[in-house]
């Protein structure tokens, strides 16, 4: 467990996701897993397409329940939130301060952010109380369990095509906040600072990139066949 | 300018993977790959239009030929480049523009491309990459600024929408700036618009 750390440090905050913490010592990833009670099979398919954009196992990763990916789904949606955003908040307060200090428009910096990050916690919220319950629904559903039985499609018109066609680019602003900083603004006062916001935000992008790509890639086809095939069997009774 | 836009298409993984490395080295284009099998791959050339596909040669089969035939090297933009064996190159199906030899040295392969594009996409006068943005521009975008929606703004400066939402995207362009409020922040930044403008 400790080489994967060592491979891409950025791994630790996925592991965190899993409910697993730096301490692990020798163990080795399956052991570390059964600790924690983590799917083994899921866990390394995520951290490995984490890791490398070129890998992306679609069809081994739609395999996998939907429970078992909203979970993860989710998690990384407190870890943005809770986490990574203040957090990032908080070096934008201190580089307008030692950055820009004789800017007298850089606060701009910190609202265009907060911008950012509202369009950001609508996004999450739309998806955490709308799409995920429905999906887990559908799958609840799908395995014919008593509590949701014959709901479809009455449950709700609402379909998982339509969140594909909304699920809207939330990189963009997060691109210009970038650019603002890495063209924009005059020389920083404080370089170390400036370099270490720009880095949290590179990283932050990759890893929102990564989340998107499960939800459109793995999430969204899932329930979209189960949705067909709930479809179908209604037709035929 | 826009890059320039490469498919890669072999049904071999090492060929593909070998390509895509040896792309990585030219500056500035855009590869996209799919391990083909020969069914989908015309469509899907003509869909996203790239600007080259790379093919290798056993993709082109007695089956697809005609198919191909009808759209290569005229109809479609796009030219599509032989990856062959260096005994194949002599007789060459018409509907390549080109093509790569297998058993060629990286750097060989690597000025051949090079020339290829420069060929087939050559650089207009290339439109100065600064991000300067001309005064038409930073009127336009001072506008966009305070809020006023594309028709407007073509109502107050005599132009059409059409040609309000082409300098929009070139200032875009230029500026690497995407979103409205990112573009306000570049305004107020650099005194195109007064803080006390927006907050109306
Ligand atoms: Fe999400
Ligand atoms: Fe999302």
């Amino acid at each position: 467990m400790a080489e994967l750390v060592h491979m891409n440090y950025l791994l630790v905050s996925v592991m965190n996701r899993f409910g697993i913490r730096l301490g692990f010592g020798d163990k080795s990833i399956s052991q570390v897993c059964k600790e924690h009670s983590v799917n083994i099979d899921f866990f390394l398919e995520i951290v490995n397409s984490f890791h490398d954009k070129d890998y992306f196992p679609q069809k081994h990763l739609q395999g996998f329940s939907i429970q078992l990916i909203i979970d993860y789904l989710s998690k990384t949606h407190r870890y943005y939130l809770d986490e990574k955003i203040p957090e990032i908040e908080k070096l934008i307060d201190q580089m307008i301060i030692e950055c820009y200090s004789h800017n007298e428009h850089a606060h701009f910096l910190k609202t265009f952010f907060i911008e950012y990050v509202n369009e950001l916690i609508s996004h999450i919220k739309k998806e955490d109380e709308k799409v995920f319950p429905y999906s887990i629904n559908i799958e609840n559903q799908f395995l014919n369990k008593k509590e949701s039985e014959n709901q479809y499609p009455t449950s709700s018109n609402y379909s998982i095509k339509e969140y594909l066609s909304e699920h809207n680019n939330i990189e963009e602003k997060l691109f210009d906040l970038k650019n603002i900083i890495i063209k924009y603004l005059p020389s920083p006062e404080n370089q170390a600072l400036c370099s270490k916001v720009l880095s949290d935000l590179f990283n932050l992008e990759k890893d929102i990139n990564d989340h998107s790509r499960i939800e459109e890639n793995v999430l969204i086809p899932k329930v979209k066949l189960m949705e067909e095939e709930l479809s179908n069997r209604q037709k035929k009774t | 300018m826009r890059k320039p836009t490469f498919l890669i298409a072999a049904r071999s993984y090492i060929i593909l993977k070998g390509l895509d490395f040896l792309l990585k080295e030219i500056e500035d284009i855009e590869i996209k790959w799919v391990i083909a099998d020969s069914n989908n791959l015309l469509s899907k050339i003509i869909n996203e239009e790239p600007d080259f596909v790379i093919l290798f040669s056993d993709l082109i089969t007695s089956k697809n030929r005609n198919e191909f035939q009808k759209y290569f090297p005229d109809i479609v933009k796009t030219r599509l480049i032989c990856l062959c064996q260096s005994s194949e190159t002599g007789n060459l199906e018409k509907i390549y523009s080109d093509y790569i030899d297998l058993n060629e040295d990286k750097i060989t392969i690597i000025r051949k491309l090079n020339r290829i594009i420069d060929i087939y996409l050559p650089k207009k006068s290339v439109p100065s990459k600064s991000s300067e943005i001309s005064e038409r521009e930073k009127n336009i975008l001072r506008n966009v600024a305070l809020g006023f929606t594309n028709k407007e703004i073509g109502e107050k400066l005599f132009i059409s929408t059409h040609t309000v939402i082409t300098h929009r995207k070139n200032i875009t362009h230029k500026l690497g700036i995407k979103t409205i409020s990112g573009l306000t922040v570049y305004a107020i930044l650099n005194n195109i618009i007064a803080v006390e403008e927006i907050s109306k």
